[in-house]
């Protein structure tokens, strides 16, 4: 043996190899060989999400192309004579919204005096949107009582939630005013949506608020002087039983993922590390998912949720007294009148040029029959 | 997966783990990134297992692997390496005031990494300079050139211990 190649492998050899190398080596192979580690579960989840989120704003997106289609459609016929007088109206719908809340307005006229337009950020919060219907659905009950899911002798977990309708004389004032009202009380204001019924003014609109649980009453007592209170819904829902229940499954599930971490240690081949990291996953996903409903819950004890809509009198904003509206309509009958001058000229355009070769091919007629 | 890989890897892992490891260690000098080049071999080895002849010399085929590995896993990093081996060596000490063993190491370390790989691969891993020039990706030749400049540092460094080991 070479000197050299002696040296080398005594060297090696006196290498100090750590007693876990094997079981990193073997862990390592069966995280390559399972696809359906939680890791990759999380990615596959995370895929599908965006899959479904490219499909929801895909049919977003084409239900907005076909309402800008139809809308250029509608527009564009009857406009079509003078473009200015098109351009003025569309001007006209876009511009007396609030400007914080602009994007999301729309002019539909709804059962309550005005039609709710969800902003995008109304539509980014599903759970808020589930409450409301939840809440209107609800019978009214006292602000604190026993739900369904009280348990007797442990403390009440109440989540609160407040719904109310206020009549305002001012909408604007009225809803800077209401906006400001939850971060009195150390809230925020978690969505809100305005609406206008005659296209020009916004004269109704809803927010969510989260305030703390113990300044709910505050909250709703300054809410209730903004005007006329029409509508009022308290709920309150026990939730203590549910985390009694989540505690007692994350105590066993983490039990279980103590034995299993133990039972991975000590896996002496690949298959079998692959299973018991199969079990490991779940009990882990199981786990978080535990984790995630349990502090929703807790936010939602912690912080309650308050739906304020507020909507002006009706009779304040006659159609008939409305200047903007007597404006609006003289420049629709301008403009159909500009119309119809418009579509006279145009036949007259195509009919003068015909008129003039059929006449002439009559003189030619008659020359050659002399 | 299926169950015949499964064992066939847990074989090759109960025999040529440890041996991967001193030879990822000696070419890596850091015990994190040894143990980073013995998964990635086995992992590599668990993708091509199933497309390996039945024929093949495992042994040599898995420290093939390693040595690719580890000088890939090497190159990127030898100069920060470097400076953290000099700055760990305990200064400069006359080679017959310490250890045979301490002056192989510091030798070792002197030596470029490309050099050390192939010192490694030839003398402990035990690869002909066909095998060697193949995991490495380079001619027969340069491996030839490579372990000839190596030996030549060596003894210019080890001859004391050399001779003392002799």
């Amino acid at each position: 043996m070479d000197e050299l190649e002696r040296l080398v492998i005594e060297e090696a050899e006196s290498v100090e190899v750590p007693s876990d190398v094997k079981a990193q080596i073997r862990s390592a192979v069966a995280d390559v060989a399972t696809p359906t580690t939680e890791f990759g579960r999380r990615r596959a989840a995370r895929d599908a999400g965006f899959r479904r989120g490219q499909t929801t704003r895909f049919a977003a997106l084409s239900a907005a192309a076909v309402i800008v289609a139809a809308a250029l459609f509608g527009v564009g016929s009857f406009f079509t004579p003078d473009p200015e007088t098109g351009s003025e109206v569309a001007t006209d719908l876009a511009g007396p919204v609030a400007p914080e809340f602009a994007a999301g307005t729309t002019s539909s006229k709804g059962a309550d005096g005005g039609g709710l337009a969800l902003t995008d950020e109304a539509m980014g919060a599903p759970e808020a949107a589930d409450s409301l219907q939840s809440r209107q659905s609800m019978p009214v009950e006292p602000p604190i009582g026993g739900g369904s899911g009280s348990v007797p002798g442990v403390p009440a977990q109440v989540i609160r939630t407040a719904d109310i309708g206020v009549e305002v004389s001012d909408f604007d004032d009225a809803w800077a005013e209401a906006a400001a009202i939850p971060k009195r009380f150390g809230g925020f204001v978690e969505s809100s949506t305005v609406s206008s019924v005659t296209g020009e003014r916004t004269s109704s609109g809803t927010l969510t608020a989260r305030v703390p649980a113990d300044r709910l009453d505050d909250a709703i007592a300054d809410f209730s002087e903004l005007g006329e209170v029409r509508r009022q819904n308290t709920s309150t829902v026990d939730v203590a039983g549910e985390l009694i229940d989540i505690d007692a499954r994350l105590r066993s599930a983490r039990t279980e993922e103590e034995a299993l971490n133990g039972l991975l240690a000590r896996a002496s081949g690949i298959d079998d590390v692959l299973r018991v990291r199969e079990q490991l996953n779940m009990i882990r996903y199981e786990i978080e998912s535990l984790e995630g409903r349990k502090a929703a819950l807790g936010n939602q004890v912690q912080y309650s949720t308050v739906s304020v809509s507020l909507f002006e009198d009706e009779s304040s904003i006659d159609p008939d007294t409305d200047p903007g509206n007597f404006d609006q309509a003289l420049k629709r009958a301008m403009s159909v009148a500009l119309t119809v001058v418009y579509g006279a000229l145009m036949v007259l355009a195509v009919l003068i040029p015909l008129a003039l070769i059929a006449g002439a091919i009559w003189l030619i007629v008659r020359l050659f029959r002399r | 997966m299926d169950s015949t890989t499964s064992s066939l890897l847990d074989s090759w892992i109960e025999e040529h783990s440890e041996a991967v490891y001193r030879a990822a260690w000696l070419i890596s000098r850091d015990h994190h990134r040894a143990q980073d080049i013995s998964q990635e071999t086995f992992i590599k080895a668990a993708r091509a297992a199933s497309s390996l002849p039945a024929t093949a010399n495992v042994r040599a085929w898995l420290y093939r692997i390693a040595t690719n590995t580890a000088l890939n896993a090497h190159r990127s990093k030898t100069r920060e390496l470097r400076a953290v081996s000099r700055l760990d060596r305990p200064g400069e000490v006359a080679p017959s005031d310490v250890e045979t063993r301490e002056v192989v190491r510091t030798a070792l370390d002197e030596l470029p990494e490309h050099l050390r790989a192939v010192v490694v691969a030839k003398y402990w891993m035990q690869l002909s300079e066909k095998q060697i020039a193949e995991a490495v990706g380079i001619k027969v030749g340069t491996v030839k050139s490579r372990l000839h400049a190596a030996r030549q540092m060596l003894a210019d460094e080890l001859s004391p211990a050399m001779e003392g080991g002799a």
